[in-house]
């Protein structure tokens, strides 16, 4: 096997493991803070009505 | 075998169906959240690591980086994949050193346009926001396209009878329509629920969309490798000539000589991929809607795993499409018929679902096919709506004397939504592509690529940067048009009539763009400073 195809094979077999990896690892997480980013935003406050505002929010 | 065999079956269709429905819903109950403009596109600036993670990787992984990717492996085999490489080195190094990406979401902007009239003036952001709007409609221009490419070979749909007999009485139409149904069908799908949820709706159905189309590539790659073999693999390169050394400027799999990607196309998608994976304005939309700077950072550190995955798994999909139609030689024969055939729809990117089609039984098939229109979905809609609220926020209100609410902004961009779908279904149906698909979207990127990493990167780290010098760099960008199929050959012709003794080709043109727009960038700015520099 040459290197470049040994280069291959890592890349490969590292995208597929990060794949599941990441279903694993992330799911679980991102369905808790999607229920958080909800809440914050049914508990928001009609705020100033332009771009202003926005900024406003962020940290 | 035919070429147009498949497992599908009305199982399948019923569970493709069913998420379909799911995804409406969604959309139609996203809406109660939706507030201002802010929670309109950036969702409140709300997304911690997790979900923002998520979503980006729904967003990213289309059906349309499937497409191109699975037809690179299945064109350029092996050696397609040091775009993966690239990937994973250039986010990487974002990650880990936070460049350009840490400051631009200090700044607060909700666009990247807003950062330049923050930086620049007024001008430099509705210039800006017009080049990107061109750019990114261009760069969407065949998604609907391949999106329904896809469904056409998986799913074996053959024109109906009466179809085609309505057509020709009706409206005097002999070219087959059923491909053209399947992109209308599947952009007004899209429209309808990007239309009514904005951002939330979106980050919802990316969330969903993360999970289906996660599970799907993890179960499509098992049944590749369970189709083609270890040694099936292995045979792609011992047997078949297949190509696997990108350096090499010929592909050997073909014909054709110098047809390969050699040392001046692997330098003109580095470049084209260091800066769309940092400012690519979907990706960017959601580094500008995470809660802090350090998020942003972790963001882009996270998604070398998806963005690995995005690149290898469908790049190993289309290697083994390469090596089943190698290997069944009637079926090779068929499809390459079908491919030279006068007008017909399939070409090269056909060939992973048309295999797919044959490989993955019935039931999950389904599912995968689900995953695959979810990968689709994911992507329309937040480039949908990052475009419109471009047109928003940079271009139409800019331009109003009197500032618009927030309910009219949100108006204007829900008819920006609608009117860019149709003109990506216009141009999807229109546009005939001459190179494969990905390099069509590195092209009509650079238009915008060439002429924002001068002007962002220069105006976060370099103090003399100035307005004119971003005006010229943004210009510059327009420059990148020249290496599209048709306008290369056209600057070729030209070379001929003057006798220039040399051709040029895209991947040339396109670092041209970048060139000129660099250097337009420095000299604008050194020969014209903004007054608040002189002083």
């Amino acid at each position: 096997m040459t290197a470049w195809m040994t280069l291959w094979t890592i890349l490969i077999v590292a995208g597929g493991l990060g794949m599941v990896g990441l279903l694993l690892g992330v799911t679980s997480g991102a369905v808790s803070e999607l229920k958080e980013t909800l809440a914050e935003l049914s508990g928001e406050e009609a705020g100033p009505e332009t771009e202003g505002a926005a900024q406003a929010d962020s940290p | 075998m035919n070429l147009y065999d498949t497992n599908f079956t009305a199982l399948d269709w019923g569970i493709v169906v069913a998420y379909l429905v799911i995804s409406i819903f969604v959309g139609i109950w996203a809406n109660k959240f939706v507030g201002n403009i802010a929670g309109y596109l950036v969702a409140g600036r709300t997304l911690r690591i997790r979900l923002a993670l998520a979503t980006m990787t729904g967003t990213e992984i289309g059906l349309v980086t499937v497409m191109y990717s699975s037809e690179l492996g299945f064109v350029q085999q092996y050696a397609s994949l040091y775009l993966a490489l690239y990937e994973f080195l250039i986010l990487l190094f974002v990650g880990l050193s936070g460049f350009v990406v840490y400051r631009l979401r200090q700044t607060n902007v909700m666009t990247i346009p807003e950062y330049y009239e923050q930086r620049y003036s007024r001008g430099v952001r509705i210039l800006g926001a017009v080049m990107m709007v061109v750019s990114g409609v261009l760069n969407m221009g065949l998604f609907l396209k391949a999106g329904a490419l896809f469904l056409v070979s998986v799913t074996g749909f053959t024109e109906p009878a009466w179809l085609t007999d309505f057509m020709v009485a009706t409206f005097d139409y002999h070219e087959p329509v059923g491909l053209k149904l399947i992109m209308t069908g599947l952009l007004l799908l899209v429209l309808f629920y990007t239309v009514l949820g904005g951002m939330i709706s979106v980050v919802i159905t990316d969330l969903i969309q993360f999970v289906v189309l996660g599970v799907g590539m993890v179960v499509v790659t098992g049944f590749v490798v369970n189709e083609v073999g270890i040694d099936g693999f292995s045979e792609v390169v011992t047997q078949q000539h297949g190509y696997f050394d990108p350096t090499d400027p010929d592909n050997p799999s073909t014909e054709k000589a110098a047809d390969g990607i050699g040392p001046i196309g692997m330098t003109a998608q580095a470049v084209v991929l260091f800066v769309a994976l940092m400012l690519w304005p979907a990706g960017a939309s959601r580094m500008l809607a995470v809660k802090s700077s350090e998020v942003a950072q972790q963001l882009y550190l996270w998604s070398t795993i998806p963005f690995l995955a995005r690149r290898a798994l469908p790049v190993l999909w289309g290697v083994g499409a390469f090596a089943f139609f190698a290997i069944n030689v009637e079926l090779g024969q068929q499809l390459q018929a079908a491919m030279a055939e006068p007008g017909s729809d399939i070409n090269t990117q056909a060939a992973m679902p048309l295999f797919l089609a044959k490989i993955i039984p019935t039931g999950l098939l389904g599912l995968v096919t689900a995953g695959m229109i979810a990968a689709f979905m994911s992507t329309h809609d937040s480039y949908l709506l990052c475009w419109s609220g471009v047109i928003t926020q940079d271009i139409v209100a800019p331009l109003r004397k009197v500032p618009l609410t927030d309910q009219q902004r949100i108006f204007v961009t829900r008819i920006a939504i609608v009117v860019i779908g149709f003109a990506l279904l216009f141009w999807g149906l229109w546009y005939e592509v001459s190179s494969d698909l990905w390099q069509y979207m590195a092209v009509t990127g650079t238009v915008y690529l060439a002429g924002v990493f001068p002007v962002v990167a220069g105006g976060l780290y370099w103090k003399r940067s100035s307005s004119v010098g971003a005006y010229l760099a943004l210009l510059g960008g327009t420059s990148g048009i020249l290496a599209l199929g048709p306008c290369v050959e056209s600057v070729n012709g030209f070379l001929a009539n003057v006798g220039a003794g040399f051709t040029v080709n895209d991947s040339q043109l396109m670092m041209s763009a970048f060139a000129i727009s660099a250097i337009g960038f420095v000299v604008g700015s050194l020969t014209f400073p903004d007054r608040k520099d002189v002083a």
